[in-house]
């Protein structure tokens, strides 16, 4: 008896939670980051934005990225123990090899720029997926732009 | 080293010409293949003959591989046999020209399947030049049974060597990658399947993702990138044991990788701080070689059948151009000069031209041009075509093909066979959406 109402309790409270997160954000936890309504966010609090977007085979950060990645640096400094992986991203309009270089370009160029506002280089990894893993299905502008990506992560193996 | 032999061990067999029929000084049979668009050759494949039921139902198998071959080639176009006139019960006897002649099939190739106590199997085959009215061909092959299909690919290839003067290009294999499940979250794997599609496998099981699979020239390895560990590095797969390692120890991101022509390096890209330049490594000597310099994008390369050059893809000049150097990395010389980027160069195996892909006018394209740089000639296009791959006697093209969007929905993804002269445009039908082709030498 006593094991039916412990396992019904728990149904509950998973019933409970389940239903608090689909009111917030959602954790991935293959990156650590929090989604709600096709945003994704370093923190629960949905404040600090993840992904930032750059022109067609480009790796030069906009002064709207590079708002964004002072945003992210803020939220570093006040999470000195979080180990960052960043992704760079292209659209399909590109080789496949010729993007792999060009993603790994741009989360360089997120990486220079975070070190250059003084988070320590060695909390910061990056890695390329190229046209890989697009954020958005679609051959048309649209899908393209929300492609040509870099992502903020955490890096969860470290 | 003797276990890397295996596969062309299992299909060790003896060949020996045939007595030819009389040599006469007629003009014979001889296809061009690289003047433009041909009609394809009508020719005749008469069923291939067994003494019993066992023998007859493998010629009828190997036959209708020979056919399929020959007309997937685009060079041939092998008449009904509804239309034969002759019934051909013996193989080895002078065939009834005139009547070949009438259904206007040009060339006409007989054979037969004996099997034998041992479980082995002797397959003959003549062809015959209808007009000239004399044999071109005869071989017989003794193999294991199993062997069957292999040797119908190479029936085939030695019709196509015969009748066109190039080397064949049908006992040969095509690795690329499987594609499975939403773009967001694409499954990719490693597969490998003959030519035509048979004894298709997959090499690995899509948990991590594989990209850009590359043929050693004694195809007993693949050379890729594989994500293992959220890392992309290259690393090389033995076919046959499915071991795999990581190639060489790299400080950053390796990717693009191809093998050198004579198998002892590997040339590939390296990624660090924004910056990919090209490397060569030696798998022997694990000596890995920094060949560019530019700050920026140098990737995609592929070397010269002699391993004199390289051809390489780089951003260099402020857009994606096609480069060649010397292959200890001196002498860049920039060769496309067209309009749009150009990208993924690749060295025919004869030496004669460079494939590539071009972007333009937001469409892709599949090229070909000279080492120099001349003679620019697109021979596919689409939507996104991309990552060319040549046949072993560098008359066909391979490459990735992703249809246009229809009604919001994303295209298919698939590989597409193509000759140089950019008619016959074939689909290489696989089980899943597949890319990134890469097609073996010939297995003999």
């Amino acid at each position: 008896m006593n094991i039916l109402r412990t396992f019904s309790t728990l149904i509950f409270t998973a019933f409970l939670f389940s239903c608090a997160q689909q009111q917030g954000a959602v954790e991935d936890v293959s990156t650590g980051l929090y989604e709600k309504g096709g945003m994704t966010y370093l923190d629960k609090g949905m404040k600090v934005p993840a992904k930032i977007y750059f022109d067609y085979n480009s790796y030069l950060l906009t002064s709207m990225a590079e708002g964004t990645l002072d945003i992210q640096v803020t939220w570093m400094d006040e999470n000195p123990s979080k180990y960052i992986l960043i992704e760079g991203h292209c659209d399909e309009r590109g080789t496949r090899e010729y993007n792999l270089a060009l993603g790994e370009r741009r989360a360089n160029a997120v990486k220079e720029y975070l070190s250059s506002m003084g988070i320590a280089p060695d909390r910061l990894n990056i890695v390329s997926y190229g046209k890989e893993r697009p954020d958005v299905e679609g051959s048309f502008d649209d899908a393209w732009q929300k492609n040509r990506r870099s992502v903020t992560t955490l890096d969860v193996d470290r | 080293m003797f276990l890397k032999f295996n596969y062309i061990n299992k299909v060790i067999c003896s060949f020996i010409i045939l007595f030819l029929f009389t040599i006469r000084a007629n003009a014979e049979l001889k296809i061009d293949i690289t003047s433009g668009y041909t009609e394809p050759t009508p020719i005749g494949i008469s069923e291939f003959t067994g003494t019993n039921d066992e023998e007859n139902g493998l010629a009828k198998q190997i036959t209708k591989l020979v056919i399929a071959d020959l007309n997937n080639s685009g060079l041939f176009k092998v008449v009904d046999p509804k239309a034969y006139i002759q019934k051909i019960s013996n193989p080895n006897i002078m065939p009834k020209f005139s009547d070949w002649k009438v259904i206007n099939t040009q060339a006409l190739i007989v054979g037969s399947a004996q099997l034998n106590a041992s479980g082995n199997v002797r397959i003959e085959f003549r062809l015959w030049d209808v007009f000239a009215e004399q044999q071109m061909a005869g071989w017989a092959f003794s193999t294991a049974r199993s062997n069957w299909r292999q040797i119908s690919h190479r029936i085939a290839d030695k019709v196509y060597e015969r009748l066109t003067g190039e080397i064949g290009y049908f006992d040969t294999r095509i690795a690329y990658i499987a594609e499975s499940g939403p773009l967001k979250k694409r499954i990719k794997r490693l597969a490998i399947m003959d030519q035509d599609g048979a004894n298709h496998r997959f090499l690995t099981d899509g948990n991590n993702l594989v990209l850009t699979p590359r043929f050693s020239p004694s195809q007993q390895e693949l050379t890729y990138l594989s994500y293992i560990g959220r890392i992309p590095r290259v690393y090389l797969l033995d076919i046959e044991t499915g071991k795999q390692e990581v190639v060489g120890d790299f400080p950053g991101m390796t990717f693009a990788p191809r093998f050198s022509p004579f198998g002892d390096q590997v040339i590939m890209s390296l990624a660090t701080e924004g910056n990919s330049d090209i490397y060569s490594y030696n798998l022997k000597t694990n000596i890995r070689k920094q060949l560019t310099t530019y700050r920026g994008i140098d990737t995609s390369p592929s070397y010269s059948p002699n391993a004199k050059k390289i051809v390489f893809n780089s951003d260099r000049g402020g857009s994606p151009q096609i480069y060649t150097m010397n292959s200890n990395g001196k002498k860049i010389k920039r060769i496309s000069f067209g309009k749009g980027q150009y990208s993924t160069p690749v060295w025919s195996p004869r030496g004669d031209y460079i494939a590539f892909t071009k972007f333009f006018n937001n469409t892709f394209y599949i090229g070909v041009m000279t080492p120099e740089g001349k003679g620019e000639r697109v021979i596919a296009k689409g939507f996104l075509v991309e990552g060319p791959t040549w046949t072993p006697n560098g008359r066909m093209i391979a490459y990735t093909k992703k249809d246009y969007p229809k009604n919001k929905k994303e295209g298919k993804t698939r590989i597409f066979l193509i000759d140089l002269t950019g008619f016959h445009e074939k689909e290489l039908i696989t089980p899943l959406e597949a890319s990134d082709p890469s097609w073996s030498a010939l297995l003999n």
